[in-house]
């Protein structure tokens, strides 16, 4: 009952953010004419077109790559027993910033950019996957280290691209693309990237039961049943999906996938069933406010969403999470009951 | 009694090590089997690779049907292995939380919340005697409280078989003595129970049968008069003991410091 509050909870603060998003923009509309542009898609007044055109899709992808990242993280999360994995850790990210970048430098048509980029991803969390499996299975540990390393390895790729080329406004592209941003996408690149967010998101529904005995550990997860090695596969490939959607419609907004599920573990605990949609409707609540923020803080231009995000996102994860301390903030962290917690508590005493 | 779990020539092999040679055995339906031997000996590989969790060679069946053949759920709807350990565990899971996962073989779908499932989750609480720290997290528990909540966990799958790897193991005497008064009634009530201990008098005094096993092997199977001697454990162990019968006829073993 508590989750059913909490995400009911969650859900009408969205609606607020949403409404927010709705009135708030470089034009000034009455709220009247939203109320009616909202109620006239077809008219072919200014205030229509501004928010059936601009804001409209603009919210939605906003509602779109939070919510994606939110379910990323905390599927990612649950999966691999750590509550410092972001989905990013797929690899998807860096995958799919080199493939942006090489298409920019190539000169290859504005369309087709969020579709390489997308592409990559999946290709980049392949990889992910590739370098961590064993046996078929996904060693979940060796997966944070290879996400680490392809991650590592295909951003070195866009640094360098980056420093060979002439400043102009390919570099700034690719610049903004890495600070992640809502602007200059419309329906059509929300509407690309739809069906693969709802496939990622597919998956996680039909991996949502299993995930949940997995908190317990692999090992006494096979035991209850769980078929592990699909598990993990699906939750992986939802994560890959969902990811990649997110970034090749906004780029890298960092620290959504990270604190969405921290929030939601705080508020309806670890349970996926509830965790997931609060982490979804937390995602998407942080990315449709920040880009109020990032339009409207610095007028006549835009502050880059991610980079915005990244700012506010490190002083609320020091208040959430770890001001909380080990008992209050729900994460798995070691505790000194734990064998992993004795062992590590007993390093430190040698130390 | 019917012969409910069937073990033929069990083998593990794992990096080149041989783990498990050739186990053969057979518990009954309403037995109690302790799995006794040295550290290191293979007793928890054995329970592992009973419960299906090791790529061994080899069979084991449930009532007549072959374990490697079984769906993962079918499996832990028959079998329940409780491990010993608690690593890679979520901290922020309550002890309910835990013990209702051990329906998920059960559930239809992620959101049955069938009533049966309930009453089984609250008996396998009060049969672990946890029904009053259900709503605490499993971080702030004891290892003994702990390992209690494994236990019940083990006990919510509701199976014919019941594997438990050192059930008593940072148990104090209370707690100990209780866990096994539950091995036996469950024993009882016609559950096949297989339980490494470490503890031969527990051994003793509570199983109808003792295996014990010595480098990676099954050397003895049989009644605790038969198996628990002071050759035997002096050869197997390296201690030698004093065994006196109990006036409940069942053999105390002491140990000759």
């Amino acid at each position: 009952m508590r989750s059913v509050i909490a995400i009911a909870g969650a859900f009408v603060a969205l609606c607020i953010c949403v409404f927010l998003a709705l009135f708030v923009g470089a034009a000034h509309i009455a709220a009247n004419d939203i109320l009616w542009a909202l109620t006239h898609p077809s008219s072919q007044s200014v205030d229509a077109r501004i928010i059936w055109e601009v804001r409209l899709p603009r919210i939605c992808i906003g509602l779109l790559v939070g919510s994606a990242l939110g379910i990323g993280g905390a599927l990612l999360q649950t999966l691999l027993c750590n509550p410092l994995v972001d989905p990013y850790i797929t690899g998807v990210s860096a995958g799919a910033g080199v493939a942006i970048a090489i298409g920019i430098v190539c000169g290859i048509a504005l369309p087709w950019i969020p579709a390489m980029g997308f592409a990559a991803g999946i290709l980049a969390a392949i990889a992910v996957v590739a370098l961590s499996s064993r046996a078929g299975r996904i060693d979940t540990q060796r997966m944070i280290l290879a996400g680490l390393f392809v991650s590592s390895f295909l951003s070195a790729v866009v640094t360098i691209i980056l420093t060979r080329m002439e400043p102009n406004g390919a570099t700034n592209a690719i610049i903004a693309w890495m600070a992640g941003t809502l602007s200059g996408h419309g329906w059509n690149e929300f509407n690309w990237s739809l069906p693969y967010a709802a496939l990622g998101l597919a998956l996680a529904i039909c991996a949502l039961p299993a995930l949940n005995v997995m908190r317990l550990g692999e090992q006494r997860a096979d035991s209850l049943g769980v078929a592990v090695t699909q598990t993990q596969w699906l939750v992986v490939a939802s994560a890959a999906l969902l990811t990649s959607s997110a970034v090749a419609l906004s780029g890298m907004i960092g620290f959504v996938g990270l604190l969405s599920p921290h929030i939601a573990r705080r508020a309806v605990g670890g349970d996926v069933r509830s965790l997931m949609p609060f982490a979804a409707l937390v995602g998407a609540a942080i990315v449709t406010i920040a880009d109020v923020a990032a339009r409207t803080l610095a007028p006549p231009g835009e502050l880059p969403i991610g980079a915005l995000i990244a700012l506010l996102g490190v002083p609320a994860f020091f208040f959430i999470v770890l001001r909380a301390g080990p008992e209050r903030a729900r994460v798995s962290a070691p505790s000194p009951h734990s064998v992993r917690g004795r062992t590590q508590l007993r390093g430190k005493e040698i130390a | 009694m019917t012969a409910m779990l069937d073990v033929r020539d069990l083998r593990y092999t794992a990096d080149s090590a041989c783990l498990l040679e050739s186990a053969n055995f057979t518990a009954h339906a309403g037995s109690l089997t302790a799995i006794i031997g040295p550290n290191g000996a293979g007793k928890t590989t054995l329970l592992r690779a009973v419960a299906g969790l090791l790529p061994v060679h080899g069979t084991v069946r449930i009532n007549g049907d072959l374990t490697a053949k079984m769906p993962g759920k079918e499996r832990a709807q028959r079998l329940a292995f409780v491990a010993a350990d608690d690593t890679s565990t979520d901290d922020a899971l309550t002890v309910r939380e835990v013990v209702a996962q051990g329906r998920y073989a059960h559930r239809r779908n992620a959101f049955d919340r069938s009533p049966i499932h309930d009453r089984v989750i609250d008996a396998a609480l009060n049969d672990a005697q946890l029904h009053d720290l259900q709503h605490r997290r499993l971080s702030t528990l004891s290892s003994g409280q702990r390992r209690l909540a494994w236990i019940a966990l083990g006990l919510a799958q509701e199976t014919d078989v019941l594997l438990l790897d050192e059930p008593t193991a940072n148990l104090d005497m209370h707690h100990a003595q209780r866990t096994l008064r539950l091995m036996r009634r469950l024993a009882d009530a016609g559950k096949t129970v297989l339980a490494v201990l470490h503890d031969l008098n527990e051994a003793a005094q509570c199983a109808d049968m003792v295996a014990l096993i010595d480098r990676a092997r099954l050397v003895a199977f049989g009644p605790p008069s038969e198996i628990l001697t002071s050759e035997r454990i002096a050869r197997h162990y390296g201690v030698r003991v004093d065994i006196v019968t109990a006036t409940d006829g069942k053999p105390r073993i002491f140990a000759c410091v």
